[in-house]
């Protein structure tokens, strides 16, 4: 009994498709269904460019007042003592390590928009790492040379130099589209 | 050469960019099977109509996930029946209690060859109980496993076999019915 039926559902399988929709109805209610997914992607985007735009106003002359201060800084404070005059391989060093950060600066600075929460945590990172480094400056002139400041000194540098790696990798990342829903299928 | 496939694709790409005549093409092309498996799972044209456009909208907002446009079809399925299946859940459809169920011998056998007109057969799969008719439709004609059906009813593999031989012997017995009627 069974075996016939199973047979004939199996083999006639296509055939069984004989009711026809109302393609009519049913698309009309796709489309606005769309529209109204694409209304809220839309509406969606403009609330990005809009944040992307106020974050453009704000990161841009932060970092460019980043850069200044970074170039008149030790001008400015009038530091007498510096790790060129400690020794010369050490200026040397330092040299290189602000020539590096100057280069990596200016990369960063070629680009138009920097517009992004992760960048703007990086630059406040920079900037605790430059407060690091006036503190251990105005202790070698107050002090004198400690192999121990000397060390903190370029550990800052380096960790300078990685963070402005980093910038320009966010900086270069494609954007994200927006997250579907997750279906499991 | 076949370009059946380049086709589709082309369909496929502009579906993701949102072309809405592509979206039309797509759906006309599948919207008679995905309608008819449906309403044979469902057996209600308005839920049956509601499924189908949720389960495009669905699609067409995640057709970019889809790897091989050849398994376009089977995807697509997977969602509406995945719809219905959540609509059939929903509804707490009661898989009655049949363990006791005397299933006949096969002393009523008769002939069902491919003459039978189809129709006759889909319209009495739709008058089966609906927990067994679901059963049916994704063992029979969807070719899901026992332990597959189970899994997405939330019933036992057990019971998803004997509702299974219960809407084939109601099946039969319909249509032996309405064959000889006619």
């Amino acid at each position: 009994m069974s075996t016939d039926l199973e047979k004939y559902l199996k083999e006639n399988r296509n055939k069984l498709d004989v009711e026809s929709p109302d393609d009519g109805s049913i698309w009309k209610g796709i489309s606005t269904g769309l529209k109204k997914k694409e209304g809220r992607k839309t509406g969606g985007r403009v609330i990005l460019m809009r944040l992307r735009n106020i974050a453009a106003i704000v990161l841009i002359p932060l970092l460019a007042g980043y850069v200044i201060n970074d170039i008149i800084g030790d001008i400015t404070l009038g530091r007498k003592i510096t790790l060129a005059s400690i020794d010369s391989k050490l200026g040397q060093k330092e040299k290189d390590y602000k020539k590096l950060i100057r280069y990596k600066k200016q990369e960063i600075g070629s680009f138009d928009e920097i517009d992004n929460v992760i960048i703007r945590e990086l630059i406040e990172e920079l900037n605790r790492l430059d407060t690091i480094y006036n503190t251990v400056m105005d202790d070698l002139n107050k002090n004198g040379y400690n192999e121990k400041i000397v060390n903190t000194i370029f550990d800052t540098y380096e960790k300078k130099i990685r963070i402005l790696e980093l910038i320009i990798l966010e900086t270069n990342k494609p954007e994200n589209n927006e997250n579907e829903e997750n279906i499991a299928l | 050469m076949d370009n059946t496939g380049d086709h589709t694709g082309r369909i496929i790409e502009k579906c993701i960019d949102g072309d809405i005549k592509a979206q039309f093409i797509l759906y006309k092309m599948y919207s008679k099977a995905m309608y008819n498996i449906a309403i044979r799972i469902l057996n209600n044209k308005m839920d049956t109509e509601d499924i189908l456009q949720e389960s495009f909208i669905t699609a067409f907002g995640r057709l970019s996930e889809l790897n091989n446009e050849k398994a376009l079809g089977s995807w697509l399925k997977r969602i509406v029946i995945n719809n219905c299946i959540s609509h059939v859940r929903g509804n707490r459809i009661n898989f009655e209690d049949i363990e006791d169920y005397k299933f006949e011998s096969g002393d009523d056998h008769f002939e069902l060859d491919d003459s039978v007109d189809p129709t006759i057969v889909h319209k009495a799969i739709k008058e089966l109980p609906d927990g067994c008719r679901t059963v049916l439709v994704l063992h029979a004609l969807e070719n899901y496993k026992h332990r597959e059906v189970a899994e997405m009813l939330g019933i036992s593999e057990s019971t998803s076999k004997t509702q299974y031989r219960r809407a084939l012997q109601l099946l039969n017995n319909k249509l032996k019915h309405k064959i000889y009627v006619n």
